[in-house]
């Protein structure tokens, strides 16, 4: 199969470093799923969408995890109720047979397709204790049963509905498995030993930001002056040092992102940026909780005084 | 003729490394899609990318390219049989176990000097620090010293499982089928069916976890404890820290800091099982009458809040009780007595729920 490598440079979007890259195109060829952890808002989700853009797969199977979910549910699910409410009616013959009652669920119906797709499992962490171990075989062999269809109606279920009792994947192009945690929770051992492990680091180089921001926001350099995107940069550096260690979810690319989107609006220069360089224009952006603004607020006066 | 790594793959795993005959396999396959080729550098990279997953066999791993020779042009001839110029990792065992011996005998050099102990600073936790060998900076080595609770916190989530008081409880989301088909008879139809809400745990626990200096080194387990709860679907759970007897204040937080009084602890925790985790003076290993009397009173509070029944974890192994005060503790009436290990803790949760030999 011929598909070009991963680079993670490739789109305009995303950016992933060389050995990011190198770990994803591994995984690939290894056909192991991929845990991606990192601090919440850099960057995790979108490196599947960056691989989904880069290698022209198409649209991202994205798959939220809630605490309620299920392993199975990801594969199938029988409509028990809906087949017990037909089965009221005695001029509807269906309610007699499983399969019509039957559905695919996303990673289901993505390993039945048989076209390589990149399958992103979102927050896995969020689940019960079980379900990445459930899901550890399933993403191993690429093959899953279907115990509630019953072997009677398996060729009726093959002609109508495509599938039998037992659902095979593409093995030489199985889905490409992006699954993220925001390590809220720890993952059991054998899991973590199946997956090749991607540990998304927030940037540190001005330049890098600089690009990240050009990318996510489309602002060309005629609308955002470089010497106002230094700024912002250079102050946002300033305020997540400060952050770190000292609140609970320090600013992240993402909430960058929308700040630099906010200076915009508000037609903010390198000056007003400087002008206080622990509280610059609209910090409170930068921040997603009460208890984080008034933590930044009393530490930023505080360093404010030193200074 | 000996495959690549095969010396490597078969070290770690005689050195504890829980890798697969699969693991092995996916690393052949990368070096033949030209991944972790060409230098030593890439082949460590390779291997720590598939084969490690936690800092401490990051380290070892490190370690060991680091100590084995460079091998020789005909090592890496026989091995790659192609690439010559490729100065691929010492593969073979013969190479490991000379690289083994060289770090034996640079260690029986060292080992006349007497071991060096310093209290390292646990900033992390505050208080003073565990006691830790100073390595002589000759060796070059860096020794990992990984605090692992006695009782995993998988372990400790599956146990919590055990204790369960199942009730109705919440949103409608079952199908009674009972009162369903009854509904149908009645109405000739089925209009809708009757639902009613899912069993869920009710079991509500109270741990009171001694953080005194003397369970120092079991300080994170208060901790996995505090995280297992989370995930235990326990239906109601608090833990509070004490210093050596529970009679006395209970504190909010493991540093004995923001102290509540048991009155309080007892009025808002009423009618929970209750788990002490505490040495119970085992761990200095002598007897303190006051200390037992004090515990005697401890359980006529705990019976007046309805914390019952009582179950006692001791970190100190059981033969360590005889003489100190926990052996007199764990006669209490009352109260019983495990030790902290895996299976003491499944049946301390045994009989939390009634079904001890207690």
């Amino acid at each position: 199969m011929n598909e070009p490598r991963y680079t993670g440079k490739a789109t305009d979007f995303y950016l992933a470093s060389e050995s990011i890259a190198e770990i994803v195109n591994l995984a690939i060829d290894l056909k192991r799923p991929i845990l991606v952890e990192g601090e919440p808002g850099c960057g995790k989700t979108m490196l599947a969408y960056s691989i989904a853009a880069e290698k022209k797969l198409g649209e991202v199977v994205k798959i939220s995890v809630k605490s309620s979910s299920r392993a199975q549910d990801l594969l199938y699910r029988l409509n028990a109720l809906r087949r017990l409410q037909d089965a009221q009616n005695p001029n509807n013959s269906q309610a007699q047979y499983v399969y019509p009652y039957l559905s695919l669920g996303p990673l289901g119906a993505a390993i039945h397709r048989k076209k390589r797709c990149v399958v992103l499992i979102d927050e896995v962490d969020k689940a019960d204790i079980d379900f990445p171990n459930d899901l550890l075989d399933v993403l191993d062999r690429f093959t899953y049963q279907i115990d509630e269809l019953p072997e009677a109606e398996e060729q009726q279920c093959l002609r109508e509905r495509g599938f039998g009792r037992t659902v095979e994947g593409n093995k030489e192009a199985p889905p490409i498995v992006v699954i993220t945690s925001n390590r809220e929770k720890r993952l059991p051992e054998p899991f973590l030993r199946r997956c090749l492990y991607v540990r998304v680091k927030f940037p540190e180089s001005v330049e890098e930001l600089q690009d990240i921001v050009r990318k996510n926001t489309k602002l060309s350099p005629e609308a955002l002056g470089d010497g106002v995107l230094v700024a912002a940069v250079e102050a946002f550096m300033r305020v997540r040092r400060l952050a770190v260690g000292n609140t609970q979810k320090p600013p992240s690319t993402s909430e960058l992102i929308d700040w630099v989107q906010i200076l915009h609006w508000n037609g903010e220069t390198p000056e007003s940026l400087n002008q206080d360089p622990k509280r610059p224009p609209h910090w409170g952006v930068l921040f997603k909780t009460m208890a984080d603004l008034d933590s930044y607020e009393s530490l930023s006066r505080t360093e404010a005084k030193l200074d | 003729m000996r495959l690549p790594l095969e010396g490597l793959f078969l070290h770690l795993v005689r050195s504890g490394f829980p890798l697969s005959v699969r693991d092995y396999e996916d690393a052949l396959v990368a070096l033949r899609l030209g991944h972790g080729t060409l230098t030593r550098d890439r082949l460590q990279w390779l291997c720590e990318t598939l084969w490690v997953h936690t800092d401490e066999e990051r380290i070892r791993l490190t370690r060991l390219f680091r100590d084995l020779p460079q091998p020789t042009p005909e090592a890496i001839r026989t091995m790659t049989g192609v690439r010559e110029q490729e100065p691929v990792a010492p593969a073979s065992s013969r190479e490991i176990d000379k690289a083994q011996t060289t770090v034996q005998h640079n260690g029986d050099q060292e080992g006349d000097r007497a071991p060096l102990v310093e209290f390292a600073s646990a900033a992390a936790t505050g208080g003073v620090g565990l006691p830790q060998a100073v390595v002589p900076s000759t060796l070059r080595q860096s020794h990992i010293l990984t605090p692992r609770p006695s009782v995993s916190l998988r372990q400790m989530i599956v146990t919590w499982r055990r204790f369960r008081l199942a009730r109705r409880f919440g949103p409608k989301v079952q199908l009674d089928i009972d009162a369903t088909i009854a509904e149908k008879s009645r109405c000739g139809t089925l209009i809708e069916p009757v639902l009613v809400p899912a069993r869920r745990n009710q079991a509500r626990l109270l741990v009171l976890f001694d953080a005194s200096p003397s369970m120092v080194p079991w300080r994170s387990m208060g901790k996995a404890v505090a995280d297992s709860f989370e995930r235990s679907q326990l239906g109601y759970t608090a833990i509070y820290y004490f210093n050596n007897d529970p009679a006395d204040d209970l504190f909010d937080s493991d540093r004995l800091t923001r102290p509540r009084l048991p009155q309080d602890v007892a009025r808002e925790h009423q009618g929970c099982a209750l788990l002490v985790v505490g040495d119970a003076g085992a761990a200095r290993g002598r007897t303190d009458r006051e200390r037992v009397r004090s515990t005697r009173r401890f359980v006529l509070v705990a019976h007046d809040a309805s914390w019952w029944p009582i179950a006692w974890l001791n970190p100190m192994p059981r033969s360590r009780w005889a003489g100190s005060s926990a052996a007199r503790i764990a006669t209490i009436p009352g109260i019983a007595m495990f030790e902290l290990t895996e299976d003491g803790l499944v049946q301390a949760v045994d009989h939390l729920r009634g079904k001890g030999r207690h």
